[in-house]
């Protein structure tokens, strides 16, 4: 499993302020997603976690700093090569519904699949199972020949956390993953992603829920960019 | 077996209105161009053709029928007309310096009364001397006309075998002429006997008012080529000088007349075509830009999956590829068969000869058409493609873009 370092990043926008045109959305700092574990990073809205996250998917060029997936530093590498290792080894739950509204839920769910020849490896066949599994640990079984437009917003985001797991991704990255859920499917994904945890993988959840702290291996904070532990609690 | 799923296919059939809006913009497109292609190409064809078909330097005719604008009438919309002179003239013509071929025409006009059976105009010759009819003729019919047959023009209703009725005398078609696009397609050829029988006969029925005329002793017009050595104008000119009440006209002239009329028309239909093009074009691209917009974060959530911008791309490009092909197609066939089944009513409200290429040619033009409406319209999106290839992700996933 490879571990996912963020050595020294962080993110300035332009916006006019008083004393300054730009201002740091996330502040210099090192960051690492362990193989393994489960960290929540929770903050109030526009205190740059999202920001974090997308600098770590390889979405979001750090204005310094580089980030690194095992031994590839993803922003010296060219748009194709960065793709096809988030392809690989990176599952993002964006924020926000994220359907492609032509496309069914088993579709959607497999469109990664699709992008790129798999090197290694697993059938047409595995990858239709493996879909199959997470609808059904996801609850969203019955619906798998259903178009989005007819889903709930729970339903979609369920989708959209299955379609970040099918390619089995060392590193998984969850933007609000719980934001749209009960209570009940809140506790079905958190489960989903502390069993991929256990697996293995990196699991980083950017959350206001404080349901998910309960789950989490390693938390933090963010407040006006500037990442802090919180320890007491783990 | 890798998975296939063809998400620019599925947005396609899975938005059936959208999609079908944009393929009557690329229709209509592919349409107009393939239609003023062959419109104009029809336009240039007639005017070869009628070149072609008249054939001659100088056309010698009576002085009234020059000034009564019978002659352009007849000759380049096909009015069935007939005017006359004394035959002495062909003779003082060859015998003038600088003549080199020369032949006669008769020209007859039947009516659509009960004496003919079509209101046709009717063109005689003399197969010995003729250069302008026969070499046409002669692919769709070889041998000689014999006396009271007749050969029929491409548009009239008759077909070899039939027997046409010309004020009470009865001709058996012989043959049925290929297209020309000119008024030769309505008119009937007979030798000279038949048409001085024919001559005789109307005067007969007193239809027209033909006064004195001895079938024997006129002709209609004379046709003349240069010799080697000789400037058209130079004949034109001594003939006009020397043989009274006749008109020499340079044939050249009539069909610059022609030739204006037709680039002016060439020049209002491409003027069209540009401007349906150009704005079918801003319609498309901002048809595509519009749909773009509305899916970019279909788009992200594509890069946000693995998706390179080379696969966003082609996804984009893939989508209108599609819709233009076909659009294009629709728009190519849909051109071609309006303007096969309109071609009789193009050619007249235009008043101008008008002569389709053959079946190879058309669908040439048609493919040509349809190529280019195909690259002009996935260009129009490309442009939109690289646009949103290159957006902020991250800004987009967030909501902020």
């Amino acid at each position: 499993m490879l571990t996912l370092r963020g050595e020294g990043i962080c993110r300035q926008f332009i916006r006019k302020r008083k004393d300054s045109n730009v201002f740091y959305a996330v502040e210099k700092t090192d960051f690492e997603l362990p193989p393994g574990t489960m960290t929540v990073l929770s903050g109030e809205s526009g205190s740059g976690k999202s920001t974090l996250l997308h600098m770590l998917a390889g979405l979001l060029r750090p204005t310094e700093g580089k980030v690194l997936l095992g031994d590839h530093d993803l922003y010296s590498l060219d748009d194709k090569p960065l793709s096809v290792l988030r392809n690989r080894h990176i599952g993002l739950v964006p924020q926000g519904q994220t359907p492609l509204m032509a496309l069914t839920v088993k579709e959607n769910i497999l469109l990664p699949c699709t992008l790129y020849r798999q090197k290694d490896e697993s059938s047409a066949e595995d990858k239709e199972r493996k879909a199959e599994e997470l609808m059904e640990q996801t609850g969203i079984a019955d619906l798998k020949d259903v178009l989005p437009r007819e889903l709930s917003g729970g339903e979609l985001r369920r989708m959209s956390i299955a379609r970040a797991l099918i390619m089995n991704p060392d590193v998984i990255l969850a933007d609000e993953p719980t934001g749209d859920l009960d209570d009940e499917n809140t506790g079905i994904v958190l489960k989903l992603f502390k069993e991929q945890a256990r697996q293995g993988k990196a699991v980083f959840l950017v959350t206001h829920d404080r349901d998910t702290f309960a789950y989490a291996d390693r938390r933090f904070t963010m407040r006006s960019g500037k990442i802090e532990a919180v320890r007491d609690e783990i | 077996m890798p998975i296939k799923i063809h998400p620019s296919v599925r947005n396609l059939s899975r938005k059936p209105g959208r999609t079908a809006a944009l393929i009557i913009l690329s229709l209509v497109l592919c349409f107009t161009v393939t239609a003023g292609s062959l419109i104009i190409n029809g336009l240039r064809g007639g005017l070869v053709s009628l070149e072609t078909r008249l054939g001659a330097d100088i056309m010698v005719v009576p002085y009234q029928a020059s000034t009564k604008a019978d002659l352009k009438g007849m000759v380049l919309q096909g009015n069935p007309g007939y005017f006359y002179m004394d035959r002495s003239v062909t003779d003082k013509v060859s015998a003038m310096d600088g003549v080199g071929q020369i032949s006669e025409q008769f020209f007859l006009a039947t009516a659509s009364a009960s004496c003919c059976s079509y209101a046709v105009q009717i063109i005689g010759f003399e197969p010995e001397t003729d250069f302008t009819i026969q070499p046409w003729v002669q692919s769709s019919f070889k041998g000689d006309l014999d006396y009271m047959e007749i050969l029929v023009g491409n548009s009239l209703n008759a077909f070899p075998g039939d027997t046409l009725t010309f004020y009470g005398s009865d001709c058996k078609v012989a043959a049925k002429l290929e297209k020309t696009g000119t008024y030769l397609d309505t008119a009937v050829y007979a030798n000279e006997e038949t048409i001085k029988t024919l001559i005789s006969s109307a005067k007969e029925k007193k239809i027209f008012d033909f006064g004195d005329v001895d079938p024997d002793a006129i002709v209609s017009c004379v046709l003349v080529n240069v010799a080697d050595g000789y400037s058209v104008e130079e004949v034109l000119n001594d003939i006009n000088i020397h043989v009274r009440k006749v008109e020499a006209v340079q044939t050249q002239n009539m069909i610059e007349d022609v030739s204006r009329q037709l680039t002016g028309v060439s020049d209002v239909v491409s003027g069209l075509i540009v401007m349906v093009w150009i704005l079918a074009l801003i319609i498309l691209a901002l048809a595509f830009m519009m749909i773009s917009n509305e899916r970019k974060k279909e788009f992200a959530v594509l890069r946000a999956i693995g998706a390179s911008r080379g696969y966003v791309v082609k996804m984009i490009l893939k989508e209108t590829f599609l819709v233009n092909i076909i659009g294009c197609a629709c728009g190519a066939a849909l051109g071609l068969l309006t303007t096969v089944l309109f071609s009789g009513f193009i050619e007249s409200s235009l008043k101008l000869p008008f002569l389709l290429p053959g079946a190879a040619g058309m669908a040439g033009l048609a493919i040509a058409a349809t190529a280019v409406s195909i690259i002009a319209g996935t260009v129009s999106s490309a442009v939109c493609a690289l646009r949103i290839s290159r957006m902020d992700t991250a800004l987009i996933l967030r909501g902020e873009n």
